[in-house]
């Protein structure tokens, strides 16, 4: 079977599911091309000897499958509290939850995945998600060994970020913020609306004496490369990301996602965060919360049904969270006359973000590619000239829209 | 917890309990949306903490044709082409899960309205046995997609709405209950997940007595003033576990507060009616080595 690549255009009119390749006898078991492979996929598991011995003669090409799960997270935050110069004021959360029961549930015998790097507090280090290949990178810079190392193809991160984005700005409109700054619309709140910047980069905090970079991530900067199948942006070649999920506080802001973002692109072919929406003069900013189910309930979906969309998942996540898991929108609350909460503290969203080569590889990645689609490294992403996001709120925000 | 600790066997139509509770699964054949029969909502019982299994015979779920059977992961699982139907057994969560490339996914919201659809997924769950008297809220959440160009992002589109049915009993949230759907515009459901566990009346009752003593102002005071950080704006409410696999069922009465940590995020903290501060056995800290070499 062999896909025409000019037929994926019509991706670009209508959201529709694109054939692949899946891995493994999971869910239906039916074998489906993928979006971008020409030959089908050697030796998966279960595959009948003759694909494999036609690999070994060269007829059809081998897919390395890649299924590996990568966590790091950081709960305990003394180290950045009491470090001698600069101490950060960053209270403990619970994110080892988080990571160790996706990290336990996806690696579960039987499933298919395999765990590769774990790691938790002091040993999640800023250069793990840094890539030494680029250009003015730090020395320690490793995440050749660590988030993104060759094997893994789903690794999740989970510790603070910082809201700086929310500005204290109050708006009627956008014309009241800085240029280029955006005020926050949200349904109706007791307070004003407040400016948001794309200006300030966007950070993950680690906690550790081992720190090279004051223990901060500022993974929109051009050092943190994911995927890293070709020299993108200067990234090195020897990445394995093929899903990256970051748990952490603002991780990204509308209408800003994409540019907040795009500079981590070089391969990876779905990256998911949480994204805050409201800022009001009343509660301030919407952020993430710590909620230690989170990454439980996201694997529990995916050994639920392998072949389902992993953004599928990553929305559910919000469906599933308890509601009071999160203030209200967007005045932070007990009153969820218009939503909130549900993982997030005020209005907010889970948003999967994709670059790729095309339109249609782009809506691939975000809406069709499943748990074990994401096994094919025929699956990656191969460019950035094309982006895509899908998310879903916590609220409705098709009816009160992100700016104003 | 009887409906957690009972249940049939995939194709069977037979314990009595379970289907009671709407839990017995299918027969292994299912039409391509799986056929819902008969409301059970006329066999409510008067338990206040009644639980309901949402089962794939009353489910709307497009599964797609020739389905089979199958446990595994600690799950039951009627796998159809185009999605599978899973209940943890052990705790009756039940969540209908659609493959990425299901047409279900790709055949357009049922509705513009999110009043519409609220309707439409209350009135689903009801008729397949969900106890109406424990509805708290039903909310909206929408899904929409967009990409940029040249660094603008685009108009957002909108794709769906999901409806999700919160829980409470006689007014007391129970905040890890819900009934999660999305209909698409075949009248379909896309996707859905429900977990709304039986919950022992006296846990119940302690829910009850925390509001009657936060009601009582000399009391409240006295209760705001034992808490470490005494958080005045919390909520009575009843807790219970997840119902993941390998999650021991638990319960408790509440007093929950959002507290805003040090450096960002949210947090939620759990006081009992003594103000002793608590955790739920699935939020503990695990403890495990970390797994690779550092570089």
């Amino acid at each position: 079977m062999t896909i025409d690549r000019s037929s994926l255009r019509v991706a670009l009119v209508v959201r529709s599911a694109l054939p692949r390749m899946d891995l493994g006898n999971f869910g239906t078991g039916k074998s489906k091309m993928s979006k971008r492979q020409a030959t089908p996929a050697c030796c998966p598991r279960n595959a009948a000897a003759l694909l494999c011995g036609l690999s070994i003669i060269g007829i059809c090409r081998p897919s390395r499958a890649l299924n590996g799960i990568t966590a790091e997270g950081v709960s305990n935050y003394s180290y950045l509290r009491t470090q001698p110069v600069n101490p950060v004021q960053a209270g403990d959360i619970d994110c080892l939850n988080q990571v160790k029961k996706f990290y336990d549930t996806m690696t579960a015998a039987g499933t298919g995945w395999v765990g590769n790097k774990y790691y938790t507090d002091s040993s999640v280090l800023d250069t793990d998600f840094r890539d030494p290949d680029v250009a003015g990178s730090n020395v320690h810079d490793n995440d050749t060994n660590n988030f993104d190392d060759a094997a893994p193809d789903i690794a999740f991160a989970c510790g603070h970020g910082t809201c700086d984005d929310a500005l204290v700005t109050n708006c009627a409109s956008s014309a009241n913020c800085s240029a280029g700054d955006y005020c926050m619309a949200n349904p109706p709140s007791g307070g004003s609306s407040r400016c948001a910047t794309g200006s300030v980069p966007r950070k993950f905090w680690i906690s550790s004496a081992s720190s090279s970079l004051l223990n901060l991530v500022t993974y929109g900067d051009g050092h943190t490369k994911l995927g890293e199948t070709s020299a993108w942006g200067g990234a090195g070649a020897n990445g394995g990301d093929m899903v990256a999920i970051i748990a952490n506080s603002c991780g990204v802001r509308p209408p800003f996602f994409f540019s907040e973002t795009a500079a981590m692109y070089a391969g990876v072919t779905q990256i998911d965060m949480i994204m805050p929406v409201s800022n009001t003069a009343v509660a301030g900013s919407a952020d993430a919360v710590v909620y230690p189910n989170r990454g439980l309930k996201l694997a529990q979906y995916a050994v639920a049904n392998p072949n389902s969309a992993i953004s599928g998942g990553w929305f559910n996540n919000v469906d599933t969270a308890p509601q009071t898991t999160g203030s209200s929108c967007p005045d932070v609350t007990n009153n969820y006359t218009f939503g909130g909460g549900h993982g997030i503290g005020g209005c907010g969203a889970h948003i999967s973000m994709a670059y790729d080569s095309s339109a249609g590889f782009v809506i691939w990645d975000v809406d069709t590619m499943s748990w074990m689609s994401a096994r094919s490294t025929a699956n990656r992403a191969n460019g950035l000239s094309n982006n895509y996001a899908r998310y879903h709120c916590n609220y409705d925000c098709a009816t009160y829209p992100f700016t104003k | 917890m009887a409906n957690v600790s009972t249940r049939c066997a995939l194709g069977v139509h037979c314990c009595v309990l379970v289907t009671l509770l709407g839990g017995c699964g299918p027969n292994e054949s299912e039409p391509e949306a799986l056929t819902r029969e008969s409301s059970a909502s006329s066999l409510v019982t008067s338990s206040p903490g009644e639980g309901f299994v949402h089962s794939a015979a009353h489910s709307k779920f497009r599964i797609g044709t020739t389905t089979s059977g199958r446990s595994e992961f600690g799950m039951d699982k009627i796998v159809g082409p185009e999605g599978v139907f899973a209940t943890v057994a052990t705790s009756g969560w039940a969540m209908a899960i659609p493959n990425s490339d299901a047409p279900s996914r790709f055949a357009g919201a049922l509705t513009r309205s999110p009043e519409t659809h609220n309707n439409t997924v209350r009135e689903y769950f009801v008729g397949a046995g969900l106890p109406v008297a424990q509805i708290g809220t039903v909310n909206a959440h929408a899904t929409m997609h967009t990409s940029s160009t040249d660094g603008d992002v685009t108009q957002p589109v909108f794709d769906s709405y999901t409806s999700v049915i919160t829980r409470a009993i006689d007014g007391i949230p129970v905040s890890d209950s819900f009934a999660v759907a999305e209909f698409n515009v075949n009248g379909d459901v896309v996707e859905e997940s429900v977990y709304w566990p039986t919950l022992p009346t006296s846990v119940i009752d302690d829910a009850r007595a925390l509001r009657t003593k936060l009601a009582n102002p000399s009391l409240h005071a006295a209760f705001i003033a034992g808490l470490p950080d005494r958080f005045a704006d919390g909520q009575v409410m009843i807790r219970h576990s997840s119902g993941a696999v390998g999650v021991t069922f638990q319960t408790a009465a509440s007093y929950d507060v959002h507290e805003r940590v040090q450096g960002g995020l949210f947090r939620v903290r759990h006081f009992d009616l003594q103000a002793h501060e608590f955790k739920m056995l699935d939020e503990e800290l695990p403890l495990m080595p970390d797994k690779g070499t550092k570089k």
